[in-house]
């Protein structure tokens, strides 16, 4: 007979809010305080590519989630920072000096692309963000070789990332 | 049967303060006249005061928490309460100042202050120590004493400190009564 895990804290775990299904961290045990002493827990729910929340959620409405990353084909990644995507991105470092954000790409809930800046939720990327590459809303021209490098680190080829380059826009 | 979180706190939270205030027997001895390394043991008692009775009422909160949600059909709105409730809770960042405190158990449905008030006529004066004890307790975390804040002084008795622990001792009880209650009215059956 193999005994079923317990959930800890570290845990990726996965529940339904509402009807969308949810992965989450466990970072916190509360104990055993809830309803006929079932344990609750605070489980951190991505909110790529803003900070994230925490909830409590008691252990008999999580399951283990497995740690696989799902792979992103290229059209999608190329779809998302054709339609806003690489502006938010390069809005992020307009101020420069120490720590600059580093940025990957990923999965949301839905599956569809988005971005954050964590390392441990990526699945391509990882670059620092270029700095002060946007100009009205689209690629500082001076900027655009670093752009280019920056976006070939999502594994895009150089016709793809010029594409994205070209319907963003660049400007003076 | 009290609730998990008041079992906890007479079993665990409690008896950690029983150390802090062993220690201040150790250092300072019974008798009265204190020295200033006494002075720095009641700093640190305010502060678990405080602190381990924050735990408390976020232990409550999430107990109550869960026995509302379990309470809801259909399944699927009471991972959506549960994140109403919790999200941006004041009890996670905050000093359990009455204000946090009453701001986190309003929205379980109740005027909280009132009804801890008309529970017992003491539980105002104990509200006044709970305060008093958490302006101390940012005093001292902030090593900012404030003579006009304080009260007028800047040292701090052991026998303050044992008033505000009563008084959270006292609170404890009665938030584990009114929350239970409170409970057993909007959902129909007695939690604890």
């Amino acid at each position: 007979m193999v005994a079923l895990k317990t959930i800890s804290v570290g845990d990726n775990v996965s529940f339904t809010l509402g009807t969308t299904p949810v992965q989450g961290v466990v970072v916190d045990d509360r104990g055993p305080i809830g309803a006929n002493s079932v344990r609750i827990f605070r489980v951190l729910i991505p909110n790529d590519p803003y900070d994230e929340d925490v909830i409590e959620m008691p252990e008999d409405d999580l399951s283990l989630a497995n740690n696989s990353v799902e792979a992103i084909s290229g059209d999608r990644i190329v779809d998302y920072l054709e339609h806003g995507g690489l502006v938010q991105i390069l809005k992020s470092n307009m101020s420069g000096g120490r720590n600059q954000p580093c940025v990957w790409l990923r999965p949301d809930s839905l599956g569809n692309v988005v971005h954050t800046f964590v390392a441990a939720r990526g699945t391509v990327g990882g670059a620092i963000v270029p700095f002060l590459a946007l100009n009205d809303n689209r690629i500082f021209t001076p900027k655009m070789k670093e752009v280019l490098t920056f976006l070939s680190t999502f594994g895009l080829s150089k016709r793809d990332a010029e594409r994205v380059a070209e319907t963003v826009g660049t400007a003076p | 049967m009290p609730s998990n979180s008041l079992q906890h706190w007479i079993t665990t939270r409690i008896p950690s303060l029983d150390e802090i205030a062993d220690a201040h027997l150790q250092v300072g001895g019974g008798a009265r006249g204190r020295r200033y390394a006494t002075q720095q043991i009641n700093h640190a008692y305010t502060m678990l005061v405080s602190s381990q009775f924050q735990g408390f009422c976020r232990d409550l909160h999430s107990e109550a928490i869960d026995h509302i949600a379990r309470s809801i059909t259909p399944l699927s709105l009471r991972v959506v309460l549960r994140a109403e409730f919790t999200l941006h809770r004041k009890l996670d960042r905050g000093n359990p100042n009455p204000g946090n405190i009453g701001s986190d158990y309003n929205r379980l449905g109740l005027v909280f202050w009132d009804r801890i008030r008309a529970h017992s006529r003491w539980n105002n004066g104990r509200i006044g120590h709970l305060e008093d004890l958490n302006i101390w307790r940012n005093a001292i975390a902030h090593q900012d004493f404030d003579l006009a804040t304080l009260g007028g002084t800047i040292s701090l008795r052991l026998e303050t400190v044992r008033r505000w622990r009563n008084a959270c001792e006292q609170l404890a009880l009665v938030f584990d009564s009114v929350i239970g209650d409170h409970i057993g009215q909007i959902t129909g059956t007695l939690p604890w």
